[in-house]
């Protein structure tokens, strides 16, 4: 079996567990009259998040599985996938569900812009599937922090020194012990079916991570008509950093020709000097893109125009997954959280709906904290033995590395200066971000001018959760360990920004796209018993 | 306000144009892996990255102690000389991945597992604590060497680690000396001493 059909193989058994789940949470608490894509998306992120929490939980409390077993639960899912793929394609769809009630946008007329919008969005999900299996996983995260740990829980499982002898007189190494299971659990996952490990297995799933963030952000912008579906999702699935971090060339004007008319071009025109092969982590299974994801999914869930009161388990599981996916996922759960507080407060003051429903907030916490309990659990028994930001961030640390001048590139500077420096620099790098940034800045702007606005037309939530979390990198970046220069090297902070960049996306055209029915916008929750 | 004096469809259109380049940049990348890399294996396609854990070099001592090191083994790796400390050196980590199932070990782990900052506090350990590159560490020093060699004894002995490598902190020759021993009686090992070719370390986009 070849690793791209043990890859498939894995997606199908999220997608049949994911279906059944939220049919489940559908038959109880209903499925309001939204599309089949969104569907198949939603049951397979969930699906996977569910999966992942469950199989890292049985390995902590039995073992690493043995490996025909493992291949025979992969198998028997993934029938389960097809069969749910079976009923989803009838007609009808399941009975749960209402795929084909009419829906506010199906009278619009599709326009030749429509059809161009819609081509080009299936373009770039064709290209993340494509990337996604053009190399094996091989860049240092990936393979150190994530593919490793993948290996010894296929192996050894948690009852091991592997994780925790790190802090020992002799022990293994490895690095980021504690960081979060997803990512290698859903490579054993992939590789049961092959008999062996195989990061590799698992890499269509970054095509996964790719395209559903572009659907829930059209579901978001489901109240403006199907232009607007398709630019929300197009806004973020032409971001550059998707498909590249390391630019062709240093030289922008020579990066700039091998991306338009390819390298040999570009090596005819001005010679091979300096010129590289495009790189990057995000295609490259590591753990920015499943944390944007999962976290744009949960937050859609919590925040749509038109919601149920099934909602907010949708919105924790995937919250779990993306807590699961990186260790910022916590943070930014946090970050959430204020976020929500904050659109209530503006709620009250302004009177203008659309803040989520505290209620389904809080559920989908307690679904997010339960998901990932097994990990917290095991996490505890690991040494911290690097990065420990949380008590960086304590006032006392922070403020001393605040006030506490630091070498970069040879000079003395407060870390404030050369953070932001960097901040700027990457906010206007069309060449990897195009220009969500400095539109997103824009936005935010507009939104902390008029916030009831900003809350009615769905942007405000978006906008403080990006703005949030820009806030606390910032503070993490000014805070961290590392000489700055060299971790400026390693794709920080575009690969922090990644993990936001599908709501900066949402807040944008949420913001510039306003919905046309305020009816549908200004409408409470609809939250069926 | 119509749509063409609409500054924010303005902007948004340039974002959908400017979207063309990225589009571009993988349709180029995506044609580059249909004509010259579908269907090669994944080692043959990892050899073309010139990282240090894709190096045939690396790779080529990697299946040569896989040969001799059982699975079930335990090996420790000890630094004996040079003096690189970038990360690209850190070849104890690469071989614990690719001659897993085997474990790797090493003293002092903390560092080793930590970030890039942490590295150098690992090689100072071995060579200036311990003196694992033959360097003379004076009275004192010695002193120290023996106390610090005498909790190792007592943290190594009910790990039953039997195999020992040991290399050069060097990117470009790492094995050029390399030594393997089992149970303290070196054990021969074929080596590639052909020099590697990395990428800087920024280009390659590791840690």
């Amino acid at each position: 079996m070849t690793v791209e059909l043990a890859g498939l193989l894995a997606m199908l058994a999220f997608f049949g567990v994911g279906h059944g789940a939220l049919l489940l949470v559908s038959r109880f608490r209903g499925w309001p009259e939204r599309g089949r894509l969104e569907w198949l998306v939603t049951a397979t992120m969930f699906g996977t998040a569910l999966v992942s929490s469950a199989v890292y939980g049985l390995i902590w409390l039995v073992g690493p599985l043995p490996v025909g077993l493992g291949a025979a639960i992969t198998w028997t899912l993934a029938v389960v996938g097809v069969l749910a793929l079976v009923q989803v394609a009838l007609p009808r769809g399941p009975r749960a569900l209402a795929f084909r009630a009419p829906r506010p946008r199906s009278a619009e007329p599709r326009r030749v812009l429509d059809h161009v919008l819609l081509g080009a969005c299936v373009v770039f999900a064709l290209l993340a599937a494509v990337l996604s299996a053009a190399w094996p996983v091989h860049l240092f995260d990936p393979v150190f922090h994530f593919a490793y740990k993948g290996k010894v829980l296929f192996h050894e499982g948690l009852a091991t020194d592997a994780f925790t002898s790190v802090d020992h007189v002799v022990g293994r190494v490895m690095t980021h012990p504690s960081y979060p299971p997803l990512v290698p659990t859903v490579e054993v996952f992939a590789s049961w079916p092959l008999g062996e490990f195989s990061a590799h297995a698992a890499r269509i799933f970054c095509a996964l991570f790719v395209v559903a963030p572009a659907v829930w952000i059209a579901a978001a912008l489901e109240d403006r008509g199907r232009r607007a579906q398709l630019v929300g999702a197009l806004l973020w699935l032409s971001l550059p950093v998707l498909f590249y971090f390391r630019l062709p060339h240093n030289d922008m004007d020579k990066a700039l020709s091998a991306l338009l008319v390819g390298p040999e071009l570009t090596r005819s025109w001005f010679g091979s000097g300096g010129l590289r092969r495009v790189d990057g982590v995000t295609l490259d299974m590591g753990g920015d893109l499943p944390v944007a994801a999962f976290l744009c999914g949960a937050m859609v869930y919590l925040a749509r125009p038109r919601r149920t009161g099934g909602d907010g388990w949708i919105a924790g599981v995937l919250l779990g997954g993306a807590v699961l996916a990186k260790n910022e996922g916590l943070a930014l759960a946090a970050v959430l959280v204020v976020a929500c507080v904050l659109c209530w407060g503006v709620r009250r003051l302004t009177g203008a709906a659309g803040a989520p429903c505290w209620r389904a907030v809080g559920l989908a916490l307690g679904c997010a904290v339960a998901l990932a309990a097994a990990y917290l659990a095991f996490k505890r028994q690991i040494p911290v033995i690097d990065e420990s930001y949380p008590e960086l961030l304590k006032p006392g640390p922070l403020k001393e590395a605040l006030l506490r001048d630091r070498t970069y590139r040879g000079q003395q500077e407060s870390p404030l200066v050369t953070v932001g420096r960097e901040y700027g620099a990457t906010f206007l790098t069309p060449l990897r971000w195009n220009l969500l940034w400095p539109l997103f800045l824009a936005v935010l702007g507009a939104c902390l001018v008029r916030p009831g606005r900003a809350l009615a037309r769905g942007a405000l939530l978006p906008a403080l959760v990006t703005a949030g979390a820009l806030v606390l990198f910032f503070l993490i970046l000014c805070v961290t360990p590392w000489h700055l220069g060299s971790l400026f090297n390693t794709g920080i902070p575009d690969r922090l920004f990644l993990q936001v960049a599908p709501l900066a996306a949402w807040a944008v055209a949420a913001w510039t796209m306003p919905p046309r029915d305020s009816a549908l916008t200004a409408s409470e929750p609809e939250v069926k018993p | 306000m119509s749509p063409s004096k609409n500054p924010w469809y303005w902007a948004l259109g340039a974002c959908l144009v400017l979207g063309l380049v990225p589009a571009l940049g993988a349709f180029h990348e995506a044609r580059h892996f249909a004509t010259t890399r579908m269907g090669s294996s994944e080692a043959e396609q990892l050899r073309e990255l010139r990282l240090p854990w894709t190096q045939p070099q690396f790779l080529a001592m990697a299946a040569a102690l896989g040969e001799i090191v059982p699975e079930d083994a335990k090996l420790l790796c000890t630094p004996v000389g040079g003096t690189e400390q970038k990360g690209r050196s850190r070849w104890f980590l690469f071989l614990a991945d690719s001659l897993y199932p085997r474990q790797v070990y090493v003293r002092h782990p903390a560092p080793a597992s930590g970030t890039l900052m942490d590295y150098p506090a690992w090689l100072e350990y071995h060579f200036e604590v311990l003196g694992t590159d033959g360097r003379a560490l004076g009275f004192a020093g010695d002193i120290r060497k023996e106390e610090e060699e005498q909790r190792l004894a007592e943290a190594l002995e009910p790990l039953g680690i039997e195999w020992e490598f040991t290399y050069r902190v060097d990117s470009r020759r790492p094995f050029e000396d390399s030594k393997l021993y089992h149970n303290g009686v070196l054990v021969p090992l074929a080596v590639d001493a052909a020099p590697m070719e990395v990428l800087d370390e920024a280009e390659e986009g590791a840690e």
